[in-house]
């Protein structure tokens, strides 16, 4: 029997695998997203995948923390954004005003590690592409991003619960690993 | 003190974001008819408040979004860009990354692969394909240079004993 214990470790250490449960995340967190917009395909609700393709990261020992963190980012620039739209036509100076105050904000509120992730939605959310009214259109996209943040959220709750009820080995080298991070 | 890795004083990371948004905007000015402004995306994508010494991290950001473009840009062209392609899109561009060595910068490669390939268009598909293609290298080329530009500034001001600098 040991071939057959052998070849479900080896299956099980992929599933383990910090890549492939981010695929898995990633791709749970798309459809979800993408449910949605087909249940309302009059708003644009793909603008939640850029939330979900921020927020979302390989498993590794201060994952969660910067999870929250960047949650919180994305709906810091989310609001500046929508703000800065609600009371005025954006322009560059504006968007420029909107940058500063995000980056001073996220210092503020401690998640600065994750501003990056905090811009990227003030820039999307201020881009003057659109035909309907301003005011809608901040809407919109400020609900995309608090969609996208919100889908992210609970698969990553969803993930770690059936992965902690299934408890796969952990694939080898990778516990003492130390997993690279992308952020400040 | 450049050991390593640390952080920039936040006014630097400040002017580095608006010089590179003025310099896409400026540009977005000059050719209206191609939409630029969507380059502005790439940059905080880019731009990190952390300066290291080897800046690895900024040309794996790059690469990895260059990966996630070219991924997109297929997807755009061969597949017509449905959902499922997206989802294999998105599988193959994590894979990527980790075959690459640039798996914590994946989330730059995904951003970039769901704004290509976001299929929000009016004109024929390998136009909008190439167009988001150039967006994403303009992004990028513009805010490369803007590190840097700040990075040499830095030197500049940081180190007084530049002959110093210049031996090691």
């Amino acid at each position: 029997m040991p071939p057959k214990i052998n070849k479900y470790n080896a299956l099980a250490g992929h599933l383990g695998n910090p890549t492939t449960i981010y695929i898995l995340e990633f791709l749970a967190a798309s459809t979800l997203a993408y449910l949605l917009l087909l249940l309302y395909p009059e708003h644009r609700l793909l603008w939640a995948m850029t939330s979900i393709a921020l927020v979302l990261s390989p498993k590794s020992a201060e994952s969660k923390s910067l999870l929250v963190d960047r949650i919180k980012a994305n709906v810091l620039g989310g609001l500046v954004g929508f703000s800065i739209m609600i009371v005025h036509e954006p322009t560059i100076v504006l968007f420029c005003l909107g940058a500063v105050l995000t980056i001073l904000l996220s210092r503020q509120l401690k998640i600065y590690r994750t501003v990056r992730s905090a811009l990227v939605p003030l820039v999307i959310i201020m881009i003057p592409a659109y035909h309907e009214a301003r005011a809608i259109v901040a809407l919109e996209r400020m609900s995309c991003v608090v969609i996208g943040c919100v889908i992210a959220l609970l698969v990553t709750i969803l993930f770690d619960f059936i992965l902690s009820r299934i408890s796969l080995p952990a694939p080898a080298g990778f516990a003492g690993e130390k997993q690279e991070t992308d952020e400040a | 003190m450049l050991t390593g890795q640390h952080e920039n004083p936040v006014f630097i990371y400040i002017l580095e974001i608006l010089s590179a948004s003025l310099i896409c905007y400026f540009l977005y000015l000059s050719f209206p008819q191609y939409q630029l402004i969507w380059a502005m995306i790439y940059i905080p994508v880019v731009i990190s408040p952390i300066r290291e010494k080897s800046r690895l991290l900024v040309f794996s950001r790059i690469k990895a979004n260059f990966l996630g473009a070219a991924i997109g840009f297929l997807i755009l062209l061969v597949f017509q860009a449905t959902f499922v392609s997206f989802c294999i899109a998105a599988a193959a561009t994590i894979l990527l990354c980790r075959a690459l060595k640039i798996i914590a910068t994946a989330r730059s490669a995904l951003l970039t692969l769901v704004s290509v390939a976001i299929p929000q268009h009016i004109e024929p598909l390998h136009i909008v394909a190439a167009e988001r293609i150039i967006f994403v290298t303009c992004g990028c080329l513009i805010a490369l240079s803007v590190i840097l530009f700040f990075d040499r500034l830095v030197i500049m001001f940081s180190q007084p004993e530049r002959n110093d600098a210049a031996k090691n």
